[in-house]
């Protein structure tokens, strides 16, 4: 069978370390656009080079050529190094987008070997982001791949001017909440992403996003295919985290009650946000202790009751477990979640389908993910006369 | 226990391992039965042999994620070579190893990124390899890109079982990809559905018929296969028309466009071209990250029990949002694989052996391409040897109340696929 190879080869040696930091020949081209390009039919606008088109062809064929331009300018900022990282800095590589910037203060310990696929045992020591940068840099040399050994905190509002899309991979609530405020004044596409175990969570804060969907009329060959333009209006991530429920009490709940609060919420949910808070009090992960689980017990009860929930949704059992594994980093949890994060930030750049909107909350053990929308809908409907105050009567 | 002598081969197991460790150092609420924590179930763990079939786009993350999960004694099998196009996807590959085996360049890279892990590759096809081979696995794990590879793999997989050695029982976890869907699923030899009981489900290739390809086309995927499956006949009888060769796909790409100008159709490209000759199928990394990943986790909870495996298929699509649904694919009673009971066929009396054999041809829940008829008395009609296919050629023709009974069991055999399907044939 006669195969087709690359025209042009990567940069030379490049058997797995790519050179990070410096645009290659290849990323030149990229910009110029100007080398062998394709020539496209019925005289569309974008320009592939024929290299680029044969190494995309099987995507291209998914989501189709303007698409895949769309993504070949986007720079993305993805800040944190971790399993849920590396993976997602994989998919978005492969996928040709025209930068990436990876951040992280971290130091590379023996443990990180065992879910980031892109550390090697000689970069204990180092910096995070920039140990793995030059690994990610070599999946596709077209994409202009940087590390900073910087945290996001130190970060001033101005650097994240020149992203398309925020990327924040276990990061702290505090962070997570500054970060989209950054983004929405400078019109950027947040979304932020944490695992647990075998839990994950991904949440995106994208403004107000207009994408496009197509839709055939039919299975049949003279299916009429119409495109219809769609807008969708996110809230603040503090905003669709702080949502109420209305719910204190489960067992005062009709069974129809109960089914709207299930689909509409789902216990991974509730316990990132009571992991959150218990790492922004303590300044790390809980462990199985004794007293690291009554204080996170404490701090459930608590957080249950701000937002109106019953603590019971979320049980000792279920959080007790997510406690004892929150550290952990399973490979395939996190590439089933980088996928899922991947893909949408394509979505969201090339224009077609729907993205996440806005919480998307998997539980590995029974490999379910559920999509919620936040803040909450009213699970208990009010009627006026229920809410009117009760008059007491003084029975002394 | 035997000592824990694998476990302590791997270079800084507690702390490279911390993590998978943390589900199998103490029981936990999600445990399945039968789950013992401790040093035991980590040796396992870390002892046994698994496969996996493929080294493409969910091949790849398969032995990413297995062998970050624990599994040190992995083989792999795939015939093909690395091509560009495969570079969107298949992360283990670099542009400079196109044209390599794939089997053996993914191999290569993983074993240098997790030492104590031993990766065998085998550059081949699955047929090349009998029941021994694959009797010394433990796990096997699919991420094929074809239906008939799949079910070859379910037949001989399941086939192997032997009641009486519990050892032949390997469970099968096998993941496909499309686009933005795919599934996953686990096969366990007679206990729950396996490939062949859910065959009717596949989506049947989009085909055109022959008159409108002929007579009226209307779209460009018309006019390509006018020219790839009428005109490149006619014009080379004795040249095979091969996908990957540029100068075909020119040609094919030249003739369709003239065919399509005269009947005032657009859209014939280069691209589109390729794709209907090929049989192209659209792929993405993160479809594959998905899929593999969701295969990768059941292969860790049936070694170690730490978790339910899921029960029994998983579907995923992706387009919109991000939907997963999980259900329980039913055994078929009659299954030709593992089921226990023979398919029903009626035909009317006067129906012949060819008519049968169109019949059988023409069954989604069958799919077989040259069949072989025989009962427990006589060969009905034998698609091989040549010697044997002339001498029942002739019951062909014959009327199928002469060869056999009503309610007769008829076996069908097909020499591509390690099965044969038992039928009960009634004439109504």
């Amino acid at each position: 069978m006669s195969k087709r190879t690359l025209n042009d080869v990567s940069t030379p040696d490049s058997r797995e370390e790519g050179s990070a930091g410096k645009k290659s020949k290849l990323q030149r081209e990229n910009d110029n656009n100007d080398s062998r390009p394709v020539s496209t039919q019925a005289g569309q606008g974008p320009t592939i080079t024929k290299a680029e088109a044969d190494l995309y062809d099987r995507q291209i064929r998914l989501w189709g050529l303007e698409a895949q331009q769309r993504m070949r300018h986007a720079k993305i900022l993805v800040a944190g190094v971790s399993g849920l990282s590396n993976e997602i800095c994989k998919n978005l590589v492969l996928s040709g987008v025209g930068a990436i910037t990876i951040i992280s203060d971290g130091t590379v310990e023996i443990v990180d070997l065992g879910a980031q696929f892109f550390l090697r045992e000689t970069d204990i020591g180092k910096n995070k982001a920039e140990a793995i940068a030059p690994r990610v840099q070599a999946l596709n040399p077209r994409v202009h791949v940087e590390a900073r050994n910087t945290a996001i905190g130190t970060l001033s509002d101005e650097f994240f001017a020149d992203f398309a899309v925020v990327f924040l991979c276990n990061a702290d609530l505090k962070e997570m909440l500054r970060v989209d405020n950054i983004c929405r004044e400078g019109g950027k596409k947040f979304y932020a992403a944490d695992t647990a175990g075998m839990m994950g969570c991904i949440l995106c804060d994208l403004s107000t996003h207009t994408f496009i969907e197509t839709s055939k009329s039919s299975e049949k060959e003279d299916a009429v295919t119409t495109t219809t333009e769609k807008t969708i209006s996110h809230p603040r991530i503090g905003e669709a985290l702080r949502g109420k429920w209305g719910v204190p009490d489960l067992k005062a709940l009709t069974r129809q009650q109960m089914r709207t609060l299930k689909s509409a919420s789902d216990p991974v949910y509730f316990a990132f946000n009571v992991l959150w808070i218990f790492r922004e009090k303590m300044g790390r992960l809980p462990t199985a202790a004794d007293t690291d689980l009554k204080a996170l017990f404490a701090m459930r009860d608590t957080y249950m009751n701000s937002v109106e929930c019953d603590a019971a949704y979320l049980p000792d059992d279920m959080l007790r477990s997510f406690a004892q594994t929150a550290g952990a980093e399973l490979s395939a949890v996190c590439a089933i979640l980088g996928g899922f994060a991947a893909q949408d930030i394509l979505k969201v750049l090339s224009g077609k389908d729907a993205p996440l909107d806005n919480y998307f909350a998997f539980d590995g053990t029974e490999f379910s993910g559920k999509l919620l929308k936040l803040p909450p809908p009213p699970i208990v409907m009010v009627t006026p006369a229920a809410a009117a105050p009760v008059e007491t009567v003084d029975l002394d | 226990m035997a000592l824990p002598t694998v476990t302590q081969s791997l270079p800084d197991a507690d702390r490279r391992w911390r993590d998978i460790y943390r589900y199998l150092d103490r029981p936990g609420p999600f445990m399945a039965e039968g789950f013992e924590a401790g040093a035991a179930v980590k040796e396992f763990l870390h002892s046994i042999k698994i496969l996996v079939v493929g080294a493409g786009g969910l091949g790849c993350e398969l032995l990413k994620d297995l062998a970050l999960t624990g599994f040190t004694d992995i083989h792999v099998i795939d015939m093909d070579t690395i091509d560009v196009s495969n570079l969107n996807r298949q992360f283990l590959f670099r542009a400079s190893d196109v044209g390599k085996a794939k089997a053996e360049v993914a191999a290569s890279f993983i074993m240098r990124r997790i030492p104590g892990v031993k990766i065998t590759p085998y550059f081949g096809k699955i047929q090349d390899k009998d029941e021994e081979y694959y009797n010394q696995f433990t796990i096997i794990i699919c991420g094929l890109d074809s239906v008939e590879a799949r079910r070859w793999m379910n037949a001989t997989i399941i086939n192997m079982y032997d009641e009486d050695d519990p050892e032949t029982l390997k469970p099968i976890i096998d993941g496909g990809t499309e686009g933005f869907k795919g599934q996953s699923r686990i096969i366990l030899p007679h206990m729950t559905a396996c490939y062949e009981c859910s065959l009717d489900m596949q989506t049947k290739p989009t085909t055109y018929p022959m008159c409108t390809i002929a007579n009226t086309p209307r779209l460009p995927e018309h006019c390509i296969e006018w020219a790839s499956v009428l005109e490149w006949p006619r014009e080379f009888p004795d040249k095979k028309l091969d996908g990957d060769d540029p100068e075909h796909i020119k040609w094919l790409l030249d003739r369709a466009s003239t065919r399509a100008r005269h009947y005032d159709i657009t859209g014939v490209t280069y691209s589109l071209t390729q794709g209907v000759v090929k049989n192209i199928i659209p792929a993405i990394a993160s479809t594959n990250a998905i899929v593999a990943a969701s295969c990768a986790t059941e292969a860790f909870k049936i070694a170690t029990n730490c978790a339910t495996p899921m029960n029994n298929y998983m579907m995923y699509v992706g387009d919109q949002g991000v939907y997963t649904y999980t259900f329980e694919l039913q055994k078929k009673e009659d299954c030709p694989v593992c089921g226990a009971v023979a398919i029903k066929i009626q035909v009317s009396p006067s129906a012949t052996l060819q008519d049968l054999i169109d019949l059988l041809l023409d069954r989604k829940d069958i799919q077989l391409k040259k069949p072989s008829l025989r009962t427990s008395a006589t060969s009905l009609y034998m698609q091989a040897p040549r010697a044997l296919q002339e001498a029942t050629r002739p019951n062909l023709s014959k009327c199928l109340s002469e060869l056999i009974r009503d309610g007769e069991e008829v076996t069908v055999t097909d020499e591509s696929l390690p099965i044969s399907i038992q039928i009960t044939v009634r004439f109504e």
